[in-house]
């Protein structure tokens, strides 16, 4: 067929239109916005600034430089901590599937379902299930003649509280993707590490973990991406407290702007910098990392 | 029956409902009646059940549930319609015409995809605001139209679509629109159900910019005004929990007929190499 440029960007309007509306002046608005003392009321009133925001943010006696790093390094522990835990489990859950002739499906269904449900239902679910006087973990601790633990007012256990409820929640996708991919993995080159007498063990990481690698390679990018941006489960479950021991990056920029402060432009510096940070990790991931797997 | 019965599935369905637990001990609670929901032991099965909760969330003039249920359905809906069109047209021209700059453009716009949601907040309100649609369900619904990913994922369903189908209705006399909808959209319906599911369900649950530029009780969407009227609860967990029920019963439903596309659609995303 002829090049016809006319009827390409018709049928490209629709969704160009709301690309450069929502996407493309909304990221240039928060360059020129970064630059600016802009306090979220009226756009007249903010003065150009330079890059003093971006100095502040690494200016140790700035109003803002503890927070913001404290929750960047918070960030970074949740990725950290929440990370290993959504790729290890699923990969030994998918494994132990494969090999299951009857009920596959029906545990599948089971292990994703918490998956489709929103962050403040999860949040709120898990603010009755780590509750301390009624909870149902400190039900099945007692129970068992433990003592009842202090999940959502100990800064520790509210951050680990937080963890273990993302783990639960996002778990199952991995998992989808894992067990796909390893059932296109042929049974014949199990079959013949068996006669090998290879054990399970050895053929989960000798065959089953090099056949899924541009799987895997895709569910660490999107869980590491996805825990830097963590926002719901502390807004929800905790505010941020007790403190701020919970407090994610996302959360603290979008207090800075939307909270007492009303430092809108100050917060748009913050989000730039996480941007443009996180992109540099995923490209980093990219073309180093993954090129090794 | 007697397939189940071996060591391996039963201990990994008493992993499962372990995993589950959490889910089905909500339910039960939120069958208790309010004393009960706060008293040990825990129980499967509500010592005394009570409709008290849900009758508390319907009855309660504070907690508007119909008006977050109509916006909720509104936003996910409309933005779920117009995300099939507009997605499917713009894939289906960047998989299947020529026109200039196609590729240089498409590159540039997937590399928008790394670009996370936090960074534009301030200035995606500020675009809002100027359009004055602060408070708008539009302000929710819009935003969801501009993702490169959806792009990305219908053009690679057009791409796999032979030449050979396109070329012989052209031949025929039919003109571009017809093609696209004639013989292009049946052909990738699956797709379309992919980006639809996964669209309608990621509306329902967003968080972080529908809490943003909503502020009064009655624009909030369901995941909104739980998290909103959660703390006016505070302690109450047979309300907390009936009302996390309520809000998720559309997505269960939804996941259960559309499972196989979900599942499907998870796949398709990680199958990029």
């Amino acid at each position: 067929m002829k090049k016809n440029s006319r009827v390409g960007y018709l049928f490209l309007a629709p969704f160009l239109i709301a690309f450069v509306l929502f996407l493309i002046i909304p990221t240039v608005t928060g360059f020129y916005l970064s630059l600016t003392d802009y306090n979220g009321m009226s756009l007249s009133n903010a003065s150009f600034v330079g890059l003093d925001n971006y100095r502040a943010i690494f200016d140790s006696n700035s109003y803002y430089f503890k927070d913001f790093w404290e929750s960047l390094i918070r960030t970074l522990m949740y990725v950290i901590l929440i990370t290993p835990a959504v790729i290890i489990i699923p990969l030994v859950l998918s494994y132990v599937l494969n090999t299951m002739n009857a009920g596959k499906r029906l545990l599948k269904g089971m292990f994703y379902i918490p998956v489709v449900l929103s962050v403040s239902g999860i949040a709120t679910l898990a603010g009755w299930v780590f509750d301390q006087k009624y909870g149902l973990i400190n039900f099945v601790l007692t129970s068992l003649g433990f003592d009842a633990v202090p999940w959502l007012t100990n800064p520790t256990f509210a951050f680990m509280a937080i963890v273990v409820m993302t783990i639960w929640w996002t778990m199952g996708g991995n998992l989808i993707i894992y067990i796909a991919s390893m059932q296109g993995i042929s049974t014949e080159m199990y079959e013949a590490a068996d006669i090998e007498g290879a054990s399970k063990v050895k053929q989960f990481f000798k065959i089953t973990i090099p056949s899924i690698r541009p799987q895997l390679a895709f569910t660490i990018i999107m869980s590491i991406i996805a825990s830097f941006n963590i926002y719901g489960q502390p807004a929800v479950l905790t505010g941020g407290g007790p403190g701020k021991s919970t407090m994610s990056v996302a959360m603290y920029i979008r207090n800075t702007a939307f909270g007492s402060t009303q430092a809108a432009g100050m917060a748009s510096a913050m989000g730039i910098f996480f941007g443009i940070m996180l992109i540099g990790i995923t490209y980093f991931q990219f073309k180093h990392v993954i090129k090794e797997m | 029956m007697k397939k189940y019965l071996n060591a391996k599935f039963i201990i990994m369905f008493v992993l499962a409902l372990l995993w589950i637990a959490p889910l089905i001990f909500m339910v039960s609670t939120s069958f208790d009646s309010e004393i009960e929901a706060i008293k040990y032991p825990i129980t499967l099965i509500p010592q005394d059940f009570s409709l008290e909760s849900y009758k508390d969330i319907f009855g309660n003039s504070q907690v508007p549930i119909f008006t977050w249920y109509y916006n909720s359905l509104f936003v996910s809906t409309v933005q779920t319609g117009l995300a099939v069109i507009f997605y499917s047209m713009a894939g289906f021209a960047f998989a299947k015409l020529q026109f200039k700059y196609r590729d240089k453009l498409f590159i540039a716009i997937m590399m928008t995809m790394m670009i996370p949601a936090i960074m534009n907040l301030v200035p995606l309100y500020l675009v809002m605001d100027k359009l004055h649609l602060i408070g708008s369900k539009w302000a929710m619904i819009l935003p969801g139209l501009s993702s490169a990913f959806n792009v990305f994922l219908m053009r690679q369903f057009f791409i796999s679509v032979p030449d050979e189908l396109m070329e012989s209705a052209y031949l025929d006399g039919a003109g571009y629109w017809t093609i696209y909808r004639r013989v292009m959209l049946p052909t990738v319906k699956p797709a379309l159900i992919v980006v639809g599911i996964n669209t309608f369900i990621g509306s329902w649950n967003e968080f972080l910019w529908a809490s943003t530029v909503t502020n009064d009780i009655a624009e909030r969407t369901l995941p909104v005004g739980l998290a909103v009227i959660k703390g006016s609860y505070g302690g109450q967990f047979g309300i907390t929990l009936a009302l996390v029920i309520v809000t998720i019963v559309p997505t269960i439903i939804l996941y259960i007929i559309f499972q196989k596309y979900l599942l499907e659609g998870m796949n398709l995303s990680s199958g990029i190499k």
